[in-house]
């Protein structure tokens, strides 16, 4: 199921987004803006967010999974052996074989690397595109915002799955095109919540002396609204990655995630790994694990980086 | 094992074996098949393989008892009730039980026609004329007595089509120039040439009687099921299920014994066998043997697993129409890279049958002495891939190419795929796969814009002319390689005319030489299936195709 | 309000256009033909193109778009989205045999997102930094990083392995027989309603704890009034707001969910319907569906925006 992720639909959801400055989110009375306080130092932030140190933890896990997949995978994972299909998890094979007796570790590591690469593309692609949508449309007001607004409400009102599934129909099934579908998806949450942040700043007497003073539109967007956007977008993509990875594990599951032989662990989930759920167990559960296990860690740190930039929260 | 136990008991036309005496003929060799396990690729048995459960249930002699409501199921919906312009088989799975065809396949050996609608019949010396003497006392669901002119207005419209309704076996009847009613009660189909296959493809599940007044009336039968069959419409949920009732007035009295079928649409497999498992299906159709070995495990000797090998071949199609797929050198050497043991140990879990066109349990297939020669089949797989590779330099393509390959998304095919790409860059040919979601797919097909795919390809019938007719020949409808082979196309009339059974196997099988020396499919091997039925269903005998005889008239539920 | 009212009800009619409009051209582009497929069936067998044509005639499909998109917009306004391509049946009439289904699967699992989120997103944020707190939490992001279609192929494994049961196949109206109706759908909306549950349990937390740190809220807790009275009062009524507003939003998911769940629980609902319908390229139906869906989350929106244009004037000014 794809779901917009946690801590930018919360930014989204809550009574800030869309109403005037007063109450906005990241608007702190009596502090100037454009200059945000320094990030608490990294010890506070293991000391009062336990669970944000263990999805960090997590994340570099994964991360570090990915870069040295050559290293850590014991097999090639589109290696063929006719012959050990579906070996149990053991010596030979970690997390046992698969139906064509590839080494299903091999291909869970490997896995990761494609599924942080569509994260990672897909959450900068869409998030970026939303975020500077939301910036221009929130900025500049007016009918540009009521245009460009209304095709996003359109975009939302798709339902997620059924877009992906549009467009990979329409494209094609491929990794570029899973990433496309995925990213966006991604786009109206961010342009939400960038908007909100940009409309309430253009309110503030420090933007408005800003335009007086004569600088071009654009000037002022880009260096006095753009840096109080950074960190929601920061939040959001770190939360999207989240959403970004289920995403593709769904349309895998549709059959239209990125294609084989090459492992991502939602096409991993799919087929075969439901004809043979209960000869071989393992096909499915070590994926789903991955999944499950990457999808937490990103939610866990997405969590505590909104926490630790949100400032309206930090009295914790 | 022995497949000549069945080619010795020889088509016996217009008569049939009882339960007994069928027993007894296949006794000997069956149970030789029976005891024997296929110890996987390239083993050669026969015969139903009974993995598990009760014996087949027809064995013991207890009376019939009336009642019940059999439940199955198909994998997706059907889009319309017209089975002469269907080809899928959740079409015909739960429609079968409503209707009756001129003859029929004995539901407990489809290598025997048993009558149906036509008590008895005669052909002509020359092989022209066919007289088909009709049952009488026949009703339709709605009331119409059965005539001579419903049989001419259902196969006016497979063998000529009118505008507007798309007959997909019309191919197979090309033989045919027309039907005539002579009286009520007696019909004639006329020949262009001999057809000795013709009897066997009319028996076909497909070619059903459909009611004359009907088909005047709305052109079609795509919204109504009005049939002869021991069943009739009950009601019809789209996505969900199908139900049919018991026909009060059947021809034939004291069937069906059952109160009803009906048949499901259950799209997810787990969900399938599980509802086996659950009790919520008597019959289900597994795919894998991970679901055959789930159910064993769970239902344990309440039900019975018979594992068949099927008319379904898994295949290589080749565009010969695309470079360099042309040469026959490549097309040679890209068969012989693929070891046809390991595919069919991937494909179909270690339990597939290595083969060439024809059935390899059935009465057509090369002998294995025979297969061994031709290109794909050897023994020595290393040896035959320097060979193949040998070929291709002389080709043109020292180190090999890259040419793409198209799959369509959907597990079994994107498995064969794997796997092609996988043997195919054994000998240098490293294929890139673009899978393709089945309406885009069959787009690429049908305008033959593909360079290479692996597919499948079943026909109803284990033979040579459906097989052949459909896959082979110049204009036949799946011809994927475009290869018009000129000596394919006459020994294709030749044996489709030669009444003897020994003489036209010696033809087939030079047909079958030709057609895999040219290459015109890689053939890897045919499929095999598990049948999963309760063991309160008896007189049911699953079989190599499920095209042909699941009319569901002879079944009955039992106890446990 | 009600000038606000109608500016916003004007303003979702180009909204539902350019969605019909994204759809209509995403089919269109898609390459596949649903005559093609209606004739070829599961095997390919090639339909002359002579064949094809007259079908696609016949399905009106040879028209030039803007005249098929013109014909759709009109039947839209009628009521009347015309017949299936595939099956040929009038699609309202499919449509009202389906929506039921999702329906009832929708609100069974938003009463079970709610009646799961609401009290752990409380607890959570009353004891916030303490095991609940963490035990509850992690609770939440398990159901939003488990794939929904991985546990219901699990949870009906584990039925059929445990229980030797399995919800009863086909669909049974709650009218006609509840007991088995319940049977039916309380496994998937158990499923769809964990996995939503898990956002509107954050959100329900970081909702009350933002109430709980209003400086009124401490204001009263400084006067001495208890802790759950100052929470009953104070906390839930403004905390609800939010939580209103996602479920809103999570409307769109639920749809999302309901194919898959749709599809491992056999029920015959709207999700399982488009997405055979994109499959086919049967377009009118395509058409139809996401555009009514498009109506439901516009309302939804709509609503929530009116929500809180009502508790706070400011608003409307945006």
């Amino acid at each position: 199921m794809l779901e917009r992720g946690s801590a930018e639909g919360d930014a989204a959801a809550r009574p800030g987004a869309g109403l005037p400055p007063e109450s906005s989110g990241l608007i702190v009375p009596g502090v100037p803006l454009g200059r945000h306080r320094a990030p608490p130092m990294v010890w506070q932030f293991v000391r009062r967010k336990p669970m944000g140190v263990v999805g960090a933890v997590i994340v570099c896990l994964l991360v570090v999974v990915a870069v040295f997949a050559g290293g850590i995978a014991q097999y090639n994972p589109y290696q063929v052996r006719a012959r050990l299909r579906f070996q149990p998890p053991g010596n030979a094979f970690w997390f046992g074989t698969d139906d064509f007796g590839r080494d299903v570790f091999s291909r869970v590591v490997y896995g990761a690397r494609i599924s942080l690469q569509i994260g990672i593309a897909a959450v900068f692609m869409g998030t970026s595109v939303g975020a500077l949508v939301g910036l221009i449309s929130g900025y500049f007001g007016r009918r540009t915002d009521l245009v460009i607004q209304r095709i996003m409400d359109a975009m939302m009102a798709f339902p997620t799955l059924v877009l992906a599934l549009a467009v990979v129909a329409a494209l094609g099934v491929s990794l570029p095109k899973v990433i496309l579908a995925v990213a966006l998806t991604l786009i109206p949450v961010s342009n939400r919540v960038v908007r909100s942040v940009a409309l309430s700043v253009r309110e503030t007497d420090y933007v408005a002396a800003a335009r007086g003073l004569g600088g071009s539109e654009w000037r002022v967007l880009f260096s006095h609204v753009l840096p109080n956007c950074f960190a929601p977008y920061v939040v959001i993509a770190t939360a999207n990655l989240g959403t970004a990875i289920l995403a593709e594990a769904a349309l895998g599951f549709l059959g239209l995630g990125v294609p084989p032989p090459t492992p991502a662990w939602g096409s991993m989930l799919s087929g075969a790994a439901q004809g043979y759920l209960y000869r071989a167990p393992w096909m499915a559960m070590y994926p789903g694990v991955a999944i499950t296990l990457a999808v937490f860690g990103f939610n866990m740190l997405g969590d505590a980086v909104r926490d630790v930039l949100d400032p309206r929260l930090r009295g914790r | 094992m022995d497949r000549n136990v069945e080619s010795r008991t020889s088509r016996k036309i217009g008569s049939s074996l009882s339960r007994r005496e069928l027993l007894a003929a296949l006794a000997g060799g069956g149970l030789a098949a029976w005891a024997a396990a296929p110890s996987g690729a390239g083993s050669r048995a026969t015969g139903p393989g009974i993995m598990a459960g009760t014996p087949a249930a027809e064995a013991a002699d207890e009376p019939p008892r009336y009642g019940g409501v059999l439940t199955q199921d198909t994998f997706a919906d059907l889009p319309h009730f017209d089975l002469h312009q269907s080809e899928t088989i959740a079409a015909l799975l739960p429609l079968a039980p409503c209707y009756n065809r001129l003859l029929q396949y004995d539901p407990f050996d489809v290598t025997k026609l048993v009558p149906d609608l036509a008590e008895r019949w005669e052909i002509s010396q020359d092989g022209k004329l066919y007289t088909f003497h009709l049952r009488r006392g026949v009703k339709f669901h709605h009331g119409k007595p059965f005539r001579a002119e419903d049989v001419k207005a259902s196969w006016d419209r497979i063998v000529n089509p009118p505008k507007g309704v798309f007959s997909v076996r019309k191919l197979t009847f090309d033989a045919v120039s027309g039907i005539e009613t002579v009286d009520d009660h007696t019909v004639r189909f006329v020949l262009k040439r001999p057809m000795w296959s013709l009897l066997a493809n009319i028996a076909q599940g497909w070619n059903v009687i459909f009611p004359k007044d009907i088909l005047d009336a709305k052109g079609d039968m795509k919204k109504d099921v009005v049939g002869t069959g021991p069943f009739k419409m009950k009601q019809y949920v789209r996505g969900v299920s199908l139900e049919v009732a018991k026909y009060a007035d059947y021809h034939i009295k004291g069937r069906p014994y059952l109160d009803g079928v009906k048949t499901f649409v259950i799209p997810d497999l787990n969900t399938a066998v599980n509802a086996y498992i659950a009790g919520q299906l008597l019959l289900h159709e597994a795919t894998t043997e991970s679901q055959a070995e789930q159910a064993r495990q769970q239902v344990g000797s309440r039900g019975v697993i018979a594992r068949l090998t099927q008319m379904s071949a898994l295949t290589m199609e080749m565009n010969a129409s695309r470079k360099p797929w042309g040469d026959p050198r490549v097309r040679q050497a890209a068969s012989m890279a693929i070891d046809r043991n390991e595919a069919v140990q991937v494909m179909t879990d270690g339990a597939g049958e290595v083969a060439g066109m024809m059935l390899s349990t059935g009465q057509w297939a090369l002998p294995e002495a025979e297969l061994r020669k031709l290109p794909g089949y050897a023994s020595d797989k290393n040896a035959e891939r320097a060979q193949a590779r040998r070929l291709l330099a002389e080709a043109g393509f020292p180190s090999g190419f890259k040419p793409a390959m198209i799959v369509r998304r959907g597990q079994q095919f994107e498995s064969a795929a794997i796997l092609l790409k996988d043997q195919l860059g054994q000998i240098g040919i490293d294929a890139s796969l673009q899978i393709l979601e089945t309406a885009s797919f069959y787009e690429r097909l049908a305008k033959r814009d593909f360079e290479i795919y692996g597919g499948s390809y079943s026909t109803a019938v284990d033979d040579p002319d459906a097989i052949f007719g459909q896959n082979y020949l110049c204009n036949a409808g799946r011809n994927y390689s475009g290869m018009c082979v000129e000596e394919v196309e006459k020994l294709f009339l030749q044996q489709s005319q030669i009444r003897d059974r020994g003489a036209r196997l010696q033809v087939v099988h030079q047909l079958q030489r030709v057609a895999l020396q040219q290459v015109m499919k890689a053939v890897l091997g045919f499929r095999v299936t598990w049948y999963l039925y309760s063991g309160a269903v008896r007189n049911y005998r699953p079989q190599y195709t499920r095209y042909l005889a699941e009319s569901r008239e002879q079944v009955w539920l039992g106890q446990r | 309000m009600s000038r606000y009212l109608l500016r916003r009800l004007i303003a979702t009619v180009p909204v539902l256009i350019v969605v019909s409009l994204i759809v209509f051209v995403i089919m269109r582009v898609a390459p596949g033909d649903v005559a093609q497929m209606l004739l070829s069936g599961e095997s390919g067998t090639a339909a002359s193109a002579e064949e094809v044509h007259r079908l696609r005639q016949q399905l009106g499909l040879d028209r030039p778009y803007h005249a098929q998109y013109m014909t759709f917009l009109a039947g839209l306004v009628r009521l009347d989205p015309g017949k299936s391509l595939w099956t040929s049946e009038p699609i309202m009439l499919e449509l009202g045999r389906r929506i039921p289904v999702t329906l009832e699967l929708a609100l069974l699992a938003v009463a079970i997102s709610w009646a799961i989120a609401l009290p752990t997103g409380i607890l959570s944020a009353v004891f916030q930094d303490t095991w609940i707190d963490y035990v509850f939490r992690v609770f939440s992001v398990a159901g939003l990083a488990l794939p929904a279609f991985w546990t219901g192929t699990l949870l009906l494994l584990l039925l059929v392995q445990q229980l030797h049961w399995m919800p009863p196949l086909g669909y049974v109206s709650p009218m006609d027989n509840p007991r088995l109706n319940i049977q039916q759908f309380i496994w998937p909306a158990l499923i769809i309603g964990y996995a939503t549950a898990a956002i509107l349990s954050r959100m329900t937390r970081s909702a009350v704890l933002e109430v709980l740190r209003e400086d009124y809220v401490r204001t009263a807790r400084a006067k001495g009034l208890r802790g759950t009275v100052v929470v009953g009062r104070h906390v839930l009524k403004n905390a609800l707001a939010p939580v209103l507003t996602v479920s809103a939003v999570q409307m769109g998911n639920l749809l999302g969910g309901a194919v898959i769940s749709e599809t491992i629980f056999t029920l015959p609902g709207v999700g399982r319907f488009l997405v055979d319908a994109i499959l086919h390229r049967d377009y009118p139906v395509v058409q139809t569906i996401v555009i009514l869906f498009g109506i439901v989350v516009v309302a939804l929106n709509l609503m929530t925006d009116l929500l809180y244009a009502w508790l706070d004037p400011r608003t409307r000014r945006t």
